[in-house]
């Protein structure tokens, strides 16, 4: 029997880590990250937001759409399939 | 008092903060990072000092030649090299405001801008740059006095 993927057990809002989000216009549910990172060799400190979204919802997502999680609007800066399948989306985000 | 360079550091930087932007984001002891919430920000740093005798009695005046870098910091998601610009004109504005500023009344220096550096952090959501201004210093001190700049 054919194995197949159920991406909502990852993208649970309910019961999982998953937050729901308004990917230009639309509903979605990702899951947020946020890596510290330093710059200009230590003298300043930053985020580097991104987030993870299903490849279905991430469809029509492109640079420069707006991504609203809670009361923080990111702009996409890129979008970058995951390995190993591509199933799971990568959104680099900037705080607008 | 203190080292006489250290005292030039100090009014350099004094003049940057009394810009109305600037209160109190001015640094000149900071070692730790600057956070997103800090910016814009600047670091003011003693780097590199010449000192030369100009005669052989003691005590021997010296000439200084100190030179002072002003690292200003910001964070924006458009146009952030118009920021940093921004930054570096109203600074400089100050620094070079009259013949006193570039004196560092009440200190007896002359003060000259030698080069600006520009640079884009490509990491994180590469939205902060950094714009240095490399100012040169020149005072004079005896060499048994050097906290005093004559």
């Amino acid at each position: 029997m054919a194995f197949t993927e159920d991406l909502s057990v990852f993208m649970d809002v309910a019961e999982g880590f998953a937050l729901a989000a308004t990917l230009n216009g639309s509903a979605v549910e990702i899951i947020s990250d946020s890596e510290g990172v330093d710059v200009f060799d230590g003298q300043a400190v930053t985020t580097m937001p991104s987030c993870l979204i299903s490849a279905a919802q991430a469809a029509s997502a492109a640079a420069g759409q707006s991504l609203v999680v809670g009361a923080t609007t990111y702009t996409v800066r890129a979008k970058n399939a995951e390995p190993p399948d591509g199933a799971l989306v990568r959104l680099t985000l900037t705080r607008a | 008092m203190a080292l006489a360079s250290a005292q030039v550091v100090d009014r350099v930087a004094a003049i940057i903060a009394a810009v109305p932007a600037y209160v109190g984001k001015v640094h000149t002891s900071r070692a730790w990072p600057l956070a997103d919430a800090d910016l814009p920000a600047w670091r003011v740093y003693a780097e590199s000092e010449e000192v030369e005798p100009t005669g052989p009695t003691f005590p021997a005046l010296q000439s200084h030649e100190l030179m002072v870098a002003c690292d200003g910091v910001a964070r924006a998601t458009a146009n952030l090299d118009d920021s940093i610009n921004a930054m570096a004109a109203s600074a400089l504005t100050a620094l070079f405001a009259s013949a006193s500023t570039a004196r560092l009344t009440p200190l007896n220096c002359a003060m000259s801008l030698r080069r600006i550096d520009r640079e884009m952090a490509t990491e994180g959501e590469a939205a902060i740059g950094r714009i240095t201004l490399a100012l040169r210093v020149r005072f004079h001190t005896f060499n048994n006095a050097p906290e005093t700049i004559t």
